[in-house]
């Protein structure tokens, strides 16, 4: 197949994949009749915002990040106190969660100009366990007794207090998600942070300002991880410090890698995989962690860029899009 | 528009690697930098660029010292340099690393003015626009690099070895190139080398480096029949 052959291909996969996705996932509540079978697909929902958010940060822009259940936290914990204490809307307080997940992410950003590789992961990780720290130890957040009756979410007369409604209102966040970051992909704004991942210097001397964009790529991923702490703090009406562990911030860490980095199926697929494989696995009562394992180190021998590491789903468009432009440059050339 | 360092001097830790240098260019004209290793001559680029900060002296563009600007504000300003070692962004496409290159053009008409134009000096680059950069050849990638930093109509362009590692019908070919901008565009050109006679014959003049110092600095024809650097950097 040549290029233009394999493009084609590519956009055909892509499209009507994605449209095979979302039918699918809007028509599953009506065949499955198993509350716990929507539970677990409601956490593969949140899990594709989470790992989708954190491939903004390391997938496109390259800065290693283990704290990402820390932004996840702030989300869940903003969004559980405004609508606790301050009666607020769970709409509004989505809104400020995000805007506080988006701050959190600037507020790290700023070290991260300077740190690379490991040392980032340190700073990162150490975020993560203060904010849990903070959750553990402080008044308002009620420490490890946490934050019971959360409201469901409303609007008008319809409440979002059963597994199916969570289970559209959670995906159509899912699928929000995914289309931003695909969208930040082809964008100016995403090429320069590929660039910046890719070689720094060489972006510089194209007057990319590094600086900006890795800051505001913590502060995207902050963002979507608060909303998808804001949805988890609604599902479950209960959130303490023991749910945004380390052990999650490397779990969504994980489902990005597996699935494949810096491609926009792959966190989904990621978190299909170790957010739905436990589950599947359950048969296996204690053996299920090691079998989980083995498949992670085999995945990484053999596909070590992730399942779908060398198949960029969103290249297809990206391709028919660029080549309308070419046609046009191509008249100039000749 | 003119591109100088006035008594420039800059070093790493305690190591001074450039000592009170100076050294102009404007545009319309090609000035080579020659130089053996460690002369300093990369060293004065990334001065020049803002990436290696300056221990005292001066950059300045047209008179107004910009040592004080970060590096992006100064590549902003028209200054392209082309660093050493082919830097392309290898899982961006050519096309890709081509619209990065014109990051600050918002105008699209613009865009296809520049990307028909970096085509046309290097045609291999339209052929192979959907390829990942990583996979280019090395003379592939540093027409890349070069018709990237082209992209945005810099008024100044610095060249950091773009022989090193081509083969020799490749160097030639990328000189070729390189000497047809300063016909056909008002650019200037800084470019520096090791390879002395290849860089000479393409510039109008040249300053020699060696241990951080500038120790000649005379037009190119000079140069080439000067002795010393005969001796020194061109072999016979």
């Amino acid at each position: 197949m040549n290029d233009k052959s394999i493009a084609l291909f590519e956009n055909v996969v892509t499209k009507y994949g994605w449209l095979l996705f979302i039918i699918i996932i809007i028509l599953v509540p009506r065949f499955v009749i198993s509350d716990y079978v929507v539970h677990v697909l409601v956490l593969i929902a949140l899990y594709t915002i989470l790992a989708e958010s954190l491939n903004v940060l390391v997938g496109f822009t390259g800065q290693f990040s283990l704290g990402h259940a820390g932004f996840w936290a702030v989300g869940a914990y903003i969004a559980a106190l405004l609508m606790l204490r301050a009666g607020f809307s769970f709409w509004t307080a989505c809104v400020v969660s995000m805007a506080a997940g988006y701050l959190a992410g600037l507020f790290l950003g700023i070290p991260s100009m300077r740190l690379k590789g490991d040392y980032l992961c340190i700073v990162t990780l150490g975020f993560g366990e203060i904010v849990r720290i903070l959750a553990m130890n402080l008044e308002v957040t009620r420490g490890p007794m946490g934050l019971p009756g959360i409201p469901s979410p409303e609007i008008g007369e319809f409440v979002f207090d059963t597994e199916k409604s969570m289970y559209y209102l959670c995906w159509a966040a899912a699928f929000l998600t995914i289309y931003a970051t695909g969208r930040m992909r082809h964008s100016k704004f995403g090429r320069a942070l590929m660039s910046v991942r890719d070689d720094e210097l060489a972006a510089v001397s194209l007057g990319v300002n590094i600086a900006y964009y890795k800051v505001h790529a913590f502060g995207i991923g902050g963002m979507f991880a608060g909303l998808a702490g804001a949805l988890y703090a609604s599902w479950t009406t209960f959130i303490s410090p023991d749910v945004f562990q380390f052990s999650d911030s490397a779990n969504i860490f994980c489902m990005m890698i597996l699935g494949g980095l810096g491609t926009i199926a792959g966190p989904v697929l990621g978190a299909f995989l170790l957010a739905g494989l436990p589950e599947l696995l359950r048969g296996f009562a204690e053996f299920r962690l090691i079998a989980l394992g083995l498949l992670m180190i085999a995945l990484m021998i053999y596909r070590p860029g992730g399942i779908l590491g060398s198949y960029d789903t969103a290249g297809g468009v990206k391709k028919i899009r660029r080549r309308r432009i070419e046609r046009e440059a191509d008249t100039n050339v000749t | 528009m003119k591109l100088s360092v006035e008594r420039l001097s800059a070093g790493y830790g305690s190591i001074e690697a450039l000592h009170d240098v100076s050294m102009c260019c404007e545009t319309g004209e090609t000035v080579a930098i020659i130089g053996g290793n460690g002369a300093g001559k990369s060293t004065a680029l990334n001065c020049i660029c803002g990436v290696v900060p300056i221990s005292c002296g001066e950059v300045c563009l047209d008179g107004r010292d910009i040592s004080d600007e970060p590096p992006h504000k100064i590549a902003r300003m028209g200054i392209a340099q082309v660093p050493e070692g082919r830097r392309v962004f290898p899982r961006l496409t050519v096309l890709e690393n081509l619209e990065m290159g014109a990051y600050m053009i918002d105008d699209k008409a613009v865009f296809r003015e520049r990307l028909g134009y970096a085509y046309d000096l290097f045609p291999r680059l339209h052929e192979r626009r959907w390829q990942n950069a990583g996979d280019l050849s090395g003379g592939e990638q540093q027409m890349l690099v070069i018709g990237r930093a082209l992209m945005r109509n810099p008024r100044f362009l610095l060249l950091d070895e773009p022989s090193l590692g081509l083969a020799p019908v490749v160097v030639e070919n990328i000189f070729d190139v390189i000497a047809g901008l300063v016909k056909t565009s008002e650019v200037g050109i800084v470019l520096v080398e090791q390879n002395a006679a290849i860089a000479l014959s393409i510039a109008g003049r040249g300053y020699v480096l060696e241990n951080g110092a500038v120790i000649l600095d005379a037009s190119a024809e000079a140069l080439l029949s000067d002795d010393k650097v005969k001796a020194a950097y061109i072999g016979g």
